[in-house]
Parts: C-alpha cells; sequence; structure tokens
C-alpha cells in the first residue's frame, strides 16, 4: 500500500515535472519575444531621439549626410526584409530604387507637380516587384542573386539611352533628369518618418505570428507549403513591401540630390545593402541602420580622398563576406537555444 | 489519450483516401503504372520496395509534390489531384520527409507551433504545441532550435509537426530510415500512438518486417507496380 502510494506519488512528481517542463516552454518561448520586442522598442526610442534632435546640433553638411545615411537605411531594411522572411537575396534592389526616381522627373517634367511624386514610387515599386517575383518563383535561390543582378545592370547599362525631348529641349541621357530642388529639413523630415515607420513595422511584424509564418519560407518551402502556408502569396506580399519601401527610398534620394541619374542603378547601389548587412544579424533592424550609416560616413571619406575609392572598400567586403557569413552561421548553431 | 483525441478531433468521422489508377513518367521511363489501393482513416498502409520502386515518387504525387500522368487522388470523397500541397493539407493530409525538413533556425516549439497556427489563433495554437511537446516527449528540447538536434530527434520533430495541422491521412516517408535501434522503437511508438489517435498512415519502408505489427496492410511495390498484396494479422 505504503510502496504503491510512493509510486503513485512518483508518478503525480513526474507528470508535475512534465507539465511544469511545457509550462516553461511556452512561458520561456513567450518571455523570448516579449523581450525582443522590449529591446526592439528600446533600439527604436533611441534611433528616434537621435535623428529628432540631429538637425539641432547638425551642420548643413552633416545634416546633408546623415539625410542620406537615413535613406540608404531604409532601402537596406527593404531588402534586408525580403532576405529574411523569403531567403532571397536580390541584387536587383537598385531597379525600384532608381525607377522611382526616373518617373519622378518624368512627371514632373509633364505635370509640375511634386505632390505626385509619392503616387509614382508605389508604381515603380509595384513594377519591380512583379519583376522579382516572377523571378522569386523559382526555387533555385542562387539564380534569383545573378539573374535579378543582370537585369539590374541591363537596365543601368541601357539607362543614358533613354532620352525625351520636349519643346526642343533634350532631357535623360547620361546627364539624367533635375527635380525640383527642396530644403534639406523636408527631405531630413519625410526620411525620418518613412525610417522610423518602416523600422516600427518590420520590427512588429518579425515578432509576430505572421512573421513567424513568413520565415518558414525563407527556412524550407516545401516544408512550409506542408504547415499550409501559402507560399507564392507570402512571396508576393514581401516583395511587394520591400520594393514598394525601396523605392519610397529611391524618390526621396533623388529628391534628396534633386537629380536622378543612371547612377541610381549603379552596382553600387545594387550592393549597398548587402554590404551594410554583413557584420550584422540578419533580423536586426538596428544592425541594418548601423551598417549603412557607417558605409555612408565612411564611402563619403573616401571618396573625399579619391574619387570612387569606395568601390575598393566595397571590393574587399566583398571578398571577406563569405567569410563572415560563415562565422556568423558557425556563432548562430553554437549559441544554440532560443 | 484524452489529451490526444483533442488533437485530432472528431475521429468518428469516417474518412478515406483513394488512389485511383495512378501512374507517371518522366519522359520514357515509366515510375509507376496504373497504382490504386485505399486508405482509410486510423488504419496504417505499408508501401514496401526497394530503392527506385516508385514509393517515394507516389508518396510525393499523393501529397501534390508532383503531378502523376494519369489516375487520380480521391480526399474524403473529393478530388484533389490538381489541389495544391497547402491545400491539401488543409483539407487533412500531411507528410513527413524522409530527411527530416524541419526549420532549422526556428526552435523545436516554434516549428509545431507554425502547423498548429493553420487552424488555431495564436494563443491556442500555443497551447495545442504544448500538448504536442508533451505528446512526443518533446519537452526539454522545446528552446532548442532544430539545427541543434540530433538525427533521431529530428525525426521526432518532422512526425510530430506532421501532426500539428490536424491530419486525417500522414504519409510517411520512410520514417525508419538512417536510425538506430532504440530511436526506431521510439518512432515505431509513436508511430502506434498516432494510429490509435485516428490518424490514417501510408508508409514506405524497404522491407515489409519493420511494418509487423504496425500495417494493416502491406503493399509491395516493385518497378511502379504494386506486385503483391498481403494481409498482415494483429
Amino acid at each position: 500500500m505504503d510502496g504503491k502510494g510512493r509510486e503513485g506519488r512518483e508518478e503525480e512528481r513526474e507528470e508535475l515535472n512534465k507539465i511544469e517542463m511545457v509550462g516553461n516552454a511556452v512561458k520561456s518561448y513567450k518571455e523570448f519575444y516579449r523581450k525582443k520586442r522590449r529591446i526592439k522598442l528600446a533600439e527604436f526610442s533611441i534611433l528616434a531621439t537621435i535623428l529628432i534632435f540631429a538637425p539641432f546640433v547638425s551642420g548643413f553638411y552633416l545634416l546633408w549626410l546623415i539625410t542620406l545615411g537615413v535613406i540608404y537605411s531604409t532601402y537596406t531594411l527593404a531588402w534586408n526584409w525580403m532576405e529574411t522572411m523569403i531567403g532571397r537575396t536580390s541584387l536587383g534592389h537598385a531597379i525600384p530604387f532608381g525607377l522611382a526616381g526616373y518617373l519622378s522627373a518624368l512627371l514632373y517634367i509633364y505635370t509640375k507637380n511634386p505632390l505626385l511624386f509619392p503616387l509614382t514610387w508605389i508604381v515603380a515599386g509595384m513594377l519591380s516587384a512583379s519583376v522579382l517575383y516572377i523571378l522569386s518563383l523559382s526555387r533555385d535561390r542562387v539564380a534569383f542573386v545573378f539573374i535579378s543582378f543582370l537585369i539590374g545592370a541591363i537596365i543601368w547599362i541601357f539607362s543614358p539611352l533613354f532620352t525625351i525631348t520636349m519643346g526642343g529641349e533634350i532631357y535623360g541621357g547620361e546627364e539624367g533628369f533635375s527635380l525640383p530642388s527642396n530644403p534639406i529639413l523636408v527631405t531630413y523630415s519625410l526620411s525620418v518618418v518613412l525610417l522610423l515607420a518602416v523600422f516600427l513595422f518590420f520590427g512588429f511584424l518579425r515578432t509576430s505570428a505572421t512573421g513567424l509564418k513568413f520565415t518558414t519560407v525563407r527556412d524550407d518551402e516545401r516544408a512550409a507549403r506542408l504547415v499550409g502556408v501559402k507560399v507564392n502569396r507570402v512571396k508576393a506580399f514581401c516583395t511587394l513591401i520591400s520594393c514598394i519601401i525601396t523605392a519610397l527610398a529611391g524618390g526621396l534620394y533623388a529628391l534628396h540630390f534633386s537629380h536622378v541619374n543612371p547612377e541610381v542603378f549603379s552596382i553600387h547601389i545594387a550592393l549597398f545593402p548587402f554590404i551594410a548587412t554583413i557584420f550584422f544579424k540578419n533580423d536586426s533592424e538596428i544592425g541594418g541602420v548601423t551598417g549603412s550609416f557607417i558605409l555612408v560616413f565612411v564611402s563619403n571619406y573616401l571618396n573625399s580622398i579619391f574619387p570612387q575609392l569606395h568601390l575598393l572598400l566595397y571590393s574587399a567586403l566583398l571578398i571577406v563576406s563569405p567569410g563572415i557569413i560563415r562565422w556568423r552561421a558557425r556563432k548562430a548553431k553554437l549559441t544554440g537555444g532560443v | 489519450m484524452k489529451l490526444a483525441m483533442s488533437l485530432i478531433g472528431d475521429t468518428t468521422v469516417v474518412g478515406m483516401l483513394k488512389i485511383k489508377g495512378v501512374s507517371k513518367q518522366f519522359n520514357s521511363l515509366t515510375v509507376l503504372k496504373d497504382v490504386s489501393f485505399n486508405l482509410r482513416k486510423g488504419e496504417v498502409v505499408g508501401l514496401c520496395g526497394p530503392n527506385g520502386s516508385g514509393k517515394s515518387t507516389l508518396l510525393k504525387i499523393i501529397s501534390g509534390f508532383e503531378k502523376p500522368s494519369c489516375g487520380k487522388i480521391i480526399l474524403n470523397e473529393r478530388d484533389i489531384t490538381k489541389t495544391p500541397v497547402e491545400e491539401r493539407v488543409e483539407l487533412g493530409l500531411s507528410f513527413a520527409f524522409q530527411m527530416p525538413r524541419p526549420f532549422l533556425k526556428m526552435t523545436v516549439f516554434e516549428n509545431l507551433l507554425t502547423g498548429c497556427m493553420l487552424r488555431y489563433e495564436k494563443k491556442e495554437a500555443m497551447l495545442k504545441a504544448e500538448e504536442l511537446l508533451e505528446l512526443f516527449g518533446l519537452e526539454k528540447l522545446a528552446g532548442r532550435k532544430a539545427m541543434n538536434l540530433s538525427q533521431g530527434e529530428l525525426k521526432l520533430l518532422e512526425l510530430c509537426r506532421s501532426l500539428s495541422t490536424e491530419p486525417d491521412f500522414i504519409l510517411l516517408d520512410e520514417p525508419f530510415a538512417a536510425l538506430d535501434r532504440e530511436n526506431t522503437k521510439n518512432v515505431r511508438k509513436k508511430l502506434k500512438m498516432m494510429k490509435k489517435m485516428g490518424v490514417g498512415m501510408l508508409i514506405t519502408a524497404h522491407k515489409t518486417r519493420i511494418l509487423e505489427k504496425l500495417a494493416d496492410e502491406t503493399y509491395w511495390i516493385e518497378l511502379g507496380k504494386i506486385k503483391r498484396i498481403e494481409r498482415v494479422e494483429g
């Protein structure tokens, strides 16, 4: 009787232990995501504070550079979203980035109405998204990298041929198109609002149930389909969001320079987000922003020493990138748990 | 068991998966020839045969990863021959790969959660994932990333995830492949448990012996043709 009682108690204890263990798993999962959200919110607050106070403590040139950093950061986050959600490394994101500026310039020539610019940016994003979405339908991820790059390169090569004649004057070509000039604070404010909104949106989505479903596509498309994820819809959504945000950043870039030329489709624009995120965790928004700012400032410094010197930095980083990516993967495997 | 039943829902509804005259050709190579059989809910059908006999191709066709050259797949009186994989999963058909394909960067718990979210809102899905962890004895691994699991643990996770979508039928492609004796025993135990839960299973294997006392019916497939049907008692 006594023995049975002890056995029963042991069974009961074991059962309780099991429940506690499961409870712990769920608890630690919830705790992990709560912590992740808190961290993202803290990062957001720091970034917002810095960006809000930046105009008060910066001179014109520094503010101009910071604005460029903000625009590139948004571009990097948009690019990184596609990479981390559906596992597609796009080297064709210069297409929405450049197209937005080009369409704005065209619209401006015909209508002289800058208020319609956001519309052209969205159109540019949608057009590019349709191309990249079709490419993403293939499960060959390596082919996606190279074909997206190829399409971007073709547009870059042939964009100087694009000219229009109006009132006896030729616009476009190597020189590109002009856009209306803006006070720096207008471009800065618009860029900051966009970056902060994107930062919050991605941060929230990444830590949500929807984000978890999306990441199944990144990890394994076949397995994702087996848990009922509509892979092609996820790809379409993520590509569209990524391209539209890239186009918004590209539109602001054109406004920032009051000018757009074939260089917006260039190889260094295409490679920028890839290089900016090499050293940071893939799912980290603050990593993308930090990387972009560092790259913008260092590139600018190098260019002041010798024109296009930043391309040497890009090349060096590209050469070491496979090693860094392998090191990061090893580190992720070693850190194991949640 | 009460817990197990709650995962599967109403087991009294009699479901049926019918494979009708399925053939598959890759160019001039015929992989499957006029394959037909039925699988009832709660029943286990074994499909044995040597390498290259067409077992995996048949499973891929039933799950929707491959298209048949001719023939039909009927799930609960509905023709699903042209239905995409994800819709088949919604209709109650699941698949477990021979080589486990978990979401490597996710934890074990998250792997299960993704499946549970097909039918439930996040809060309820978490409870279901919790039940599954307990059912498969994966509680200790809940917070571990799938990339850090052993082969045996991955196999269990694959099985568990295939159950997370609450299917009527699960297709298991060589669930005992690359497992040691201990893990084979464990997987077998879980398959028996799933059978008791009322899930219909189609299991492929090289030898019929491994499916003894588990399969209600065993088919022998060779050169794409079902050649021998044997009834395994018990």
